[in-house]
Parts: structure tokens; C-alpha cells; sequence
């Protein structure tokens, strides 16, 4: 009986330690996010204290503000960080046990551009956490681009739980000349995973200074599938006439899945000369690839709509007529709306 | 100028559609600051009602990413709308979705900004449409 009254009185406290302070944290962020956004404007000459306590609300709300916004107002925020002492605090907090403090303070860190962090950040890189590793390599490159990108370069060529979309977000903070640049210097003797990531790294960054490293890699011999692939993608992109010989071969590839970027690398560059290939390629043995081709043969304006409309009805093959009929479809769509204005 | 039923001397309005609170609070504030009234739908399927029940703004703010309807679904409903069709909408779209601006051009969008957003950039985008109270 006593032990469950104990038990009560435990639940009851430790339920209002916490709604305390929940809204103790509510109203530390109503008072400082209104403070920070008009930081932005004008840098206040003194700032409320920050109690240790409040440090976490305070940079998940700087955070969320520097994430938020671009261009001048973004010195406004910096200047009130260190203003409040909340840079000094963010370092010190690298050294937390707890994965939530280190990761704001390293996003928060690296948002600052504050250099005297460097060494931690460069150890932060390297851990097994991908979040943490990350969100360091990114902050990294917001101090200083350059550097990091040598630091960071062979890590996204050996990393496989580093996701291509924020692997390709990180790099787009840096200058984009240099991305390329590294990038172009690291598949050079790269292993075939290795070049596989960072050509798709080259893809992802949206640059057609990809182009000439994706046709050095596609003129080696016995280039291996995935990176051919790789390459056909980035061609999907970026290519150019130039390289309509280069995709045109691939078209006839006994691997389906070089067969299938090729036929979409041909729905960028390819010309009225393609047509009767693209037509070879929806009887292809696979279906992706047979779907793939009536997509971009619908999509070429040269190829009318009486072309495919023939083609679905009087084709040998079933599996061609079904494939097109979605795309015939749809072109009778848009030129009935085209019609109507 | 698309100023169409205002009051002379009366603060231009924008509607805001965005999900993000803190976003809603950070965008009012800098175009509160502006001369601007601004009032806020937090999902797509509210700014529907917005759109059938209430007369149009000078200008909408819409967030691409919406839950319930998308931002797109939105703005197809408003240039379909036989009062609201005129009204001119800047997309609010994240970096990571830049594919979708030449599609929102199309569906009718007047502008877009991207987010994360330049405070200047925005004023200066939203000021083509508009001319705040003084």
C-alpha cells in the first residue's frame, strides 16, 4: 500500500517536472525566436541570459533560423550568437555524451564558420554515425570549402550509408568549379564502387562540367556495368550532340539496365535519325526498357502522333501495342486540350 | 498592378499557405514589416475553403509541399476559380525541388522563391505585385 502511494507520488512528480518544463521551453521560445528574427535586422546591443538549460531550445532555434534564410540578415543571427555566448557554449557541446547536443552544436558551429572547431569536426567526420559524420562534413564545408573537399572527397567515394541527395546538397554549399574538380581527380583510379558513387555524385551536383569526365570514364575499355550505367545517367542530364555516337551504341547492350539509361540518354540529345532505333528498342526482352523507349518517342516532338498511332495499332507484337497505348494516348489527350485552347 | 479590389490607403493583403509555423511566423514578420496584412492557411485542404468561402487576396504565398492537397492542387484551384483566377501566386519551394518550378510556371504560378529564402529577394519578388501602405 505504501510503496504504491510512493509509486503516485513519483508518477505525479516526475509528470510535473516535465510539463514544467515543457513550458518553460515554450516560453524561452516565444521570447527568442521574435529576439533572434529581429537580430536579423538590427543587432541588439544586450541580450537576455541564457541559462545552460535553455541552450538546447536556443540553437535548435538558431538553427532552424540560419537553415531558413539567405543573403545579410544571416550576420544579424551570428552576430547575436556570440553576443549571447552561445558560440563559446555550441563548442562545448561537441563534447556532450548526448548524439541530439553534438549534432545541433556542429550544425550550429558550422553555420558560424567558426574555424577554432575544425580538428573536432574533422574527428566527427569519420563516425560510424552517419547523421553526425554528415552533418560534420557539411559544416566543414561551410568554414572552408576547399579544405574540406580534400578531406571529403575520398570519404563520399568510400562511404556507402552517405545518401546521395544530402551527399549532393553538402557539396552544392561549396563552389561548384571545385566539386567538379575534385570529383573528376578522385575517379581517376578509383575502384568500380568508388567511381560508381562519385559519378553519381557528378549527376547529382547538376553540372555539365560532368560531361568530360563521364566521356573519359565511357572511352576506357571493359568498363564495368554499373558504371557505365552510372555515366548513361549523367548523359540523361547533360549531354550534348557530341555524345549521340557514344549513347547510340549502348543501345543494343546485352546488359537491360545500360539498354534503358541509354534509351533515356537518347530522349535528351536524340535526333529523327533515332527514330527507327527507339522503334527496335519497344520490342526490347524488357519491359522497363520497352516502356522507357514509347515514353521518349512520345516525347519527341518529330515522331507524330499518326507515327505512333500507326505503330500501336498495327505492330506484329502485342507487347508493343501495349506498351504504347498509355503514350497514345495521352498525346491525343494533349492535343484535344490543345484544340479546345 | 494586380490591386484588384482594394480599399484606397488599405494595406495590401497576402495569404500565406505553408505548413511550417515558424515559417509562417518569419514570413509575417518581414512582410508585416513591409506594410503588408498577412493572414496564414496552415494545409492545402483549408485553403480550398479559404478559396471557396472568402474574397481573394492581392497576392498568395503558397507553399509547394502541403498536406492533405499539394501546393500545385491549390494553385490549379485558384486560376480555375472564377473570382480568384486573377489573383497572383508566388510558389514557396524547397532548394531540393527546383525540378518543379517550370511545372508551377505552367500551371499558372507568377513567381517562385526558394527556400531557404533572401528576406530581400522575397520583399523584392512580392513588391512586383504589390505597392505596400506607406
Amino acid at each position: 500500500m505504501i510503496l504504491a502511494v510512493v509509486i503516485v507520488f513519483v508518477i505525479a512528480g516526475v509528470q510535473q517536472a516535465t510539463i514544467a518544463r515543457q513550458q518553460r521551453s515554450e516560453q524561452f521560445r516565444e521570447v527568442w525566436f521574435r529576439l533572434l528574427i529581429k537580430s536579423m535586422m538590427t543587432a541588439p546591443d544586450e541580450l537576455p541570459p541564457v541559462r545552460s538549460s535553455d541552450a538546447q531550445d536556443f540553437l535548435r532555434l538558431w538553427n532552424y533560423l540560419s537553415e531558413s534564410i539567405r543573403g545579410d540578415d544571416r550576420n544579424g543571427l551570428n552576430a547575436t550568437m556570440r553576443l549571447a555566448g552561445m558560440d563559446r557554449v555550441a563548442a562545448k557541446m561537441l563534447k556532450s555524451y548526448r548524439l541530439d547536443d553534438r549534432l545541433m552544436a556542429v550544425v550550429a558551429l558550422g553555420h558560424l564558420r567558426e574555424r577554432t572547431v575544425w580538428n573536432a569536426l574533422e574527428r566527427f567526420v569519420v563516425s560510424r554515425t552517419p547523421e553526425l559524420s554528415l552533418a560534420a562534413a557539411r559544416s566543414l564545408i561551410r568554414i572552408d570549402a576547399q579544405a574540406a573537399l580534400a578531406i571529403l572527397i575520398p570519404l563520399v567515394g568510400a562511404r556507402t550509408d552517405w545518401s546521395f541527395v544530402k551527399v549532393a546538397t553538402m557539396l552544392s554549399e561549396a563552389d561548384l568549379g571545385q566539386v567538379v574538380e575534385a570529383l573528376a581527380q578522385a575517379v581517376r583510379g578509383a575502384s568500380i564502387d568508388a567511381t560508381v558513387r562519385f559519378v553519381r555524385c557528378l549527376e547529382a551536383v547538376g553540372s555539365p562540367g560532368a560531361l568530360p569526365v563521364v566521356r573519359e570514364i565511357l572511352a576506357r575499355e571493359n568498363c564495368d556495368h554499373q558504371v557505365v550505367v552510372a555515366c548513361l545517367r549523367c548523359c540523361s542530364r547533360y549531354a550534348t550532340h557530341q555524345d549521340l555516337g557514344t549513347v547510340r551504341v549502348y543501345l543494343a547492350h546485352p546488359n537491360h539496365l545500360i539498354r534503358l539509361h541509354a534509351v533515356l540518354a537518347l530522349g535528351r540529345i536524340g535526333t529523327e535519325e533515332d527514330e527507327p532505333r527507339l522503334i527496335d528498342r519497344l520490342a526490347d526482352d524488357e519491359w522497363w526498357v520497352r516502356y522507357r523507349a514509347a515514353g521518349v518517342l512520345a516525347g519527341f516532338s518529330f515522331v507524330s502522333s499518326d507515327t505512333l498511332a500507326r505503330l500501336h495499332a498495327e505492330h506484329p507484337l502485342q507487347e508493343v501495342r501495349d506498351v504504347l497505348a498509355p503514350f497514345v494516348a495521352r498525346r491525343a489527350q494533349r492535343v484535344l486540350q490543345t484544340t479546345n485552347g | 498592378m494586380h490591386m484588384h479590389g482594394m480599399q484606397p490607403g488599405a494595406r495590401p493583403h497576402i495569404w500565406l499557405v505553408e505548413d511550417d509555423e515558424d515559417m509562417v511566423t518569419l514570413l509575417r514578420f518581414y512582410l508585416e514589416r513591409e506594410g503588408y496584412r498577412v493572414t496564414a492557411t496552415t494545409d492545402g485542404r483549408l485553403a480550398k475553403d479559404v478559396i471557396e468561402g472568402t474574397e481573394p487576396p492581392q497576392l498568395a504565398l503558397l507553399d509547394v509541399m502541403l498536406p492533405y492537397v499539394g501546393g500545385d492542387e491549390v494553385l490549379t484551384h485558384i486560376r480555375r476559380h472564377p473570382v480568384w483566377k486573377g489573383v497572383p501566386v508566388i510558389m514557396l519551394t524547397a532548394l531540393s525541388a527546383e525540378h518543379s518550378i517550370a511545372r508551377m510556371l505552367d500551371a499558372g504560378a507568377s513567381d517562385y522563391i526558394v527556400k531557404p529564402f533572401n528576406p530581400q529577394e522575397l520583399t523584392a519578388r512580392v513588391r512586383r505585385f504589390l505597392t505596400p501602405a506607406a
